[in-house]
C-alpha cells in the first residue's frame, strides 16, 4: 500500500493513476457577506488506483460527486484535500507550466455532445486547439495530424470544416473524443460521455472508446449513472453515493455478488431481457425516494435513509470501506451489513 | 434583419456610411476627374480617400488643387474635359447668397455665409460617422477588456472592475465630455476620446455577464482541459459566443456617440467651424431661425435618421440573436401563412 486510505491496489501492474482521500467541500455562501454557512461535500474522502491500460468504472445516482470526482483529478476544480498521482507526480502540487504540460497526458470528454464544442469554430479548430496550445504542429501538419485523427475516430474528411450544429450528437461526441485524443494522452475521463446518446449510438461510441484503448494504451475513468453502460467497457467497477465509494471491485465480483444494498439496487434497475437467468442471483431492492443533498448529510452510514436494511448500528456509526472475509481481496464494501447474504438481509431486515 | 425595422435601420445606417464616405464625390467644388494642361487630376477622388483614416498619408492633392488660389470653377479651361460631381459646391465654399431659400440651384438652400446647405449636410455625415465609430470603437476596446477580466476572473478582480464602472456610471457623459473639452483641443479625435473613455460602461458590463454565464459551459472547461490559458479562451471561446449583445450595445452607442457630438458642436466645443457637422450647423440656423427657418430642418432631419438608424439595427441585432424572439416571429409568420 502507498499511502493511508490507498485500500484498493491491483496486484500485477502498476497504477498510472492513483487517487487518495480525495476531498471537494464547496462552500455554501448566504446572506451578503458571503460567508460560507455551511459546506456540502459533494467528494468526502474517495481513493482508488487504474492500472495502466485498464478502466474504472464509476456509477452512482445524479449529484452523488462522480462528475466532480472527475474534474478535480485534472484539477479542473480546486480539491479540498488528498492527493492525485498521475504517473507518480503529484497532480495537485504542480506549478502552472508544469500542469500545462501535464495536460497533455491527461483529458475529458463531456457528457453533453451540444454544450461541449464551441458553436463558432469548426471541427479542425475544434480538434486542432490542443495542438495549437501546446505548439506541437501548425500549418498543413496540424492539418494533417486532425484529419488522420478524425478518421480514428469514424468522421471523414470532409467534416473538418463544418460547425457543430451540423453534426448528430453521436457524430458531436465522436469530435469531443478527437479533441480528447489528438495529444495522445495516457489517461481519459469518460464523464458521461454516452449518457446523452441514443442507446445504439452508445453501442458505437462505447466500441470506438474500447478500440481506441486498445490501440492507444488509454486508461479511463469512465463515470456513468448507471451500471449498464459500464458493463463491457470497465475492468473495475466503484459505486458512488454521497460523496463516498460504498463498493469497489472487479466487474464480475460487482455484477455476480454485489454486497451493499445500493449496488443491489443499481443492479436491479438494469432492465434485462433474460429475467430467468440474469436476475436470479439477485434480489430485487427497491430504493425510495431521492439522493440527499451532499449539504445535509444525515450522520452514520450515509444511505441509511434509503436502505431497506438499515439497523440501529447504520444509524449512529459510518462504516469504512474494507475487505470482506469471503470475498476477493479486492472487493471492498463499505457496509455494516455486508458479511450477510442478501437472503439473510431481507429476513432480518425491518 | 427580418422585421421592416431592421430594414429600415440597415437602410439608414447604409445611406448615412456610404455619404460620409462619397460626400467629395457627391457635393465639391472641385470636378472628381479632370484634365487640365495636359494632364489627368482626381480632386475629388484624392478627397475621398482623405476622409478614410490614415487616407491622408496614401495620396497627396496634385498640382494645381493643392494651391489656395485656384478656384476649379472658373480656372479650369472650359472646354477641358471635367467629371464634376452632382452638386457643384463645396462645404466651405463662401459666396455672396447668403440665406437664400431652397431653388434649382441651392436645393438646400444657403447659409449665413452663402455656403451650400447641402453640400455642408454631405460633409458632415463624415464628421458623424467617424465620431460615433471611432467613439464606440475605442469604447468597445475598453468595455471588452475590462468587462471580460472580471467575468472570467471573477472574485476579487470582478469586484474591484465591477466598482471602477459603477464609478464611471456615475459621471454623467455628457457634462464630463463637456469638462474634459474645455480643457482640450476642440477636435474630432478628442471628441472620439472622450466619448470612447466615457461610454464604455454599458459593453463592459455585457461583455461580463456573457462571460460570467458562458466561463462554466463544456467547451471552455474543454479548452482549460487542453491547456489553453486565459487570454486564449477570452479570444476564441467566450468573446465570439458573447458578440451579439456587446453589438447591441456599441450600435445603440454609436447612436448615442453622435447625439453626444452634435451637442458639443452645439456648445461650440466639438467639430469646429467652417468644417461642417450636424451640430454646428444646427447652431448656425438656430441664429437665423427667424429670418431662415428652412436652414433648421435639414440637420434635424439628418440627426433624426441617423439616430433612429443606429437604434433600429440595434434593435435587428438583438432579434435576430434572441432565440425567443425568432420562434415568435416563426409562430407569426405560420399564423399568416394560414390566415393567407
Amino acid at each position: 500500500m502507498r499511502h493511508a486510505g490507498n485500500c484498493n491496489k491491483v496486484t500485477d501492474s502498476r497504477p498510472l493513476l492513483s487517487v487518495g482521500d480525495l476531498r471537494v467541500h464547496f462552500p455554501i455562501r448566504r446572506g451578503v457577506l458571503g460567508h460560507a454557512a455551511g459546506w456540502a461535500k459533494a467528494v468526502d474522502g474517495i481513493s482508488f488506483d487504474i492500472p495502466v491500460g485498464k478502466t474504472l468504472g464509476l456509477v452512482g445516482e445524479s449529484g452523488c460527486g462522480k462528475t466532480t470526482t472527475g474534474r478535480a483529478i485534472l484539477r479542473l476544480i480546486p480539491a479540498t484535500g488528498g492527493q492525485v498521482l498521475l504517473d507518480g507526480r503529484d497532480v495537485f502540487a504542480l506549478k502552472r507550466g508544469e500542469l500545462r504540460a501535464l495536460r497533455r497526458n491527461m483529458q475529458i470528454v463531456f457528457q453533453d455532445p451540444y454544450g461541449s464544442l464551441n458553436p463558432r469554430m469548426t471541427v479542425e479548430a475544434i480538434v486542432g486547439e490542443p495542438l495549437a496550445v501546446h505548439r506541437i504542429a501548425r500549418g498543413r501538419q496540424r492539418r494533417d495530424m486532425v484529419a488522420d485523427v478524425l478518421q480514428r475516430v469514424g468522421l471523414q474528411l470532409e467534416h473538418m470544416n463544418r460547425y457543430p450544429h451540423e453534426f448528430s450528437g453521436g457524430q458531436r461526441q465522436r469530435v469531443s473524443i478527437a479533441r480528447a485524443i489528438v495529444l495522445n494522452p495516457r489517461f481519459v475521463v469518460c464523464d458521461e460521455c454516452v449518457s446523452a446518446l441514443d442507446v445504439s449510438v452508445q453501442a458505437q461510441i462505447l466500441n470506438l472508446l474500447t478500440d481506441l484503448q486498445r490501440d492507444l494504451g488509454l486508461t479511463y475513468l469512465f463515470i456513468a449513472h448507471n451500471l449498464a453502460v459500464v458493463q463491457h467497457i470497465s475492468d473495475r467497477i466503484a459505486v458512488m453515493y454521497l460523496g463516498r465509494i460504498v463498493e469497489i471491485g472487479e466487474r464480475r465480483d460487482i455484477f455476480d455478488n454485489p454486497r451493499h444494498p445500493y449496488t443491489s439496487a443499481l443492479l436491479a434497475s438494469i432492465p434485462s431481457l433474460k429475467p430467468g437467468v440474469s436476475r436470479a442471483k439477485r434480489r430485487r431492492v427497491r430504493l425510495t425516494g431521492e439522493v440527499l443533498s451532499p449539504a445535509a448529510v444525515p450522520t452514520g452510514c450515509t444511505f441509511h435513509t434509503r436502505c431497506p436494511f438499515a439497523t440501529e448500528l447504520c444509524r449512529k456509526d459510518q462504516p469504512v470501506l474494507e475487505p470482506q472475509a469471503d470475498l476477493h481481496p479486492n472487493h471492498h464494501v463499505a457496509c455494516h451489513r455486508a458479511g450477510e447474504e442478501m437472503m439473510e438481509k431481507m429476513e432480518n431486515g425491518k | 434583419m427580418r422585421s421592416p425595422q431592421g430594414r429600415v435601420g440597415c437602410g439608414c445606417v447604409a445611406f448615412l456610411v456610404l455619404l460620409a464616405l462619397l460626400g467629395p464625390l457627391l457635393a465639391n467644388d472641385e470636378p472628381i476627374v479632370c484634365r487640365h494642361a495636359g494632364r489627368w487630376h482626381f480632386p475629388g477622388l484624392v478627397e475621398a480617400v482623405h476622409v478614410l483614416p490614415g487616407g491622408s498619408w496614401l495620396v497627396e492633392k496634385s498640382a494645381p488643387f493643392r494651391l489656395p488660389i485656384f478656384d476649379a470653377k472658373r480656372d479650369l479651361d472650359p472646354t477641358a474635359f471635367a467629371l464634376w460631381p452632382p452638386v457643384r459646391f463645396g462645404p466651405e465654399e463662401v459666396s455672396l447668397n447668403i440665406l437664400q431659400p431652397p431653388s434649382r440651384q441651392h436645393w438646400l438652400g444657403t447659409d449665413d455665409v452663402g455656403r451650400a446647405v447641402v453640400a455642408r449636410l454631405a460633409h458632415a455625415a463624415a464628421a458623424s460617422v467617424r465620431v460615433g465609430l471611432g467613439a464606440m470603437f475605442v469604447a468597445g476596446l475598453i468595455g471588452v477588456t475590462i468587462g471580460g477580466t472580471a467575468g472570467y476572473f471573477g472574485s476579487w478582480v470582478d469586484a474591484l472592475l465591477s466598482r471602477l464602472i459603477e464609478i464611471v456610471i456615475c459621471f454623467p457623459v455628457f457634462f464630463l465630455a463637456l469638462g474634459l473639452m474645455v480643457w482640450l483641443e476642440a477636435s474630432i479625435t478628442n471628441v472620439v476620446l472622450v466619448i470612447g473613455l466615457t461610454r464604455w460602461t454599458s459593453i463592459a458590463r455585457y461583455t461580463r455577464a456573457e462571460f460570467i454565464r458562458l466561463k462554466h459551459h463544456d467547451f471552455v472547461i474543454a479548452a482549460r482541459a487542453s491547456g489553453a490559458g486565459p487570454l486564449r479562451i477570452m479570444a476564441r471561446h467566450l468573446l465570439p459566443n458573447a458578440l451579439a449583445p456587446i453589438l447591441v450595445s456599441l450600435s445603440f452607442g454609436v447612436a448615442g456617440a453622435i447625439l453626444i457630438e452634435t451637442g458639443l458642436s452645439w456648445l461650440g466645443f466639438g467639430v469646429q467651424p467652417p468644417t461642417p457637422s450636424w451640430g454646428n450647423m444646427l447652431r448656425a440656423a438656430w441664429e437665423h431661425m427667424e429670418t431662415a427657418p428652412h436652414l433648421l430642418y435639414p440637420p434635424c432631419v439628418a440627426i433624426f435618421l441617423a439616430v433612429l438608424g443606429f437604434n433600429l439595427l440595434g434593435d435587428a441585432i438583438r432579434e435576430a440573436a434572441d432565440p425567443t424572439s425568432r420562434r415568435q416571429e416563426a409562430t407569426r409568420q405560420r399564423g399568416r401563412c394560414t390566415a393567407g
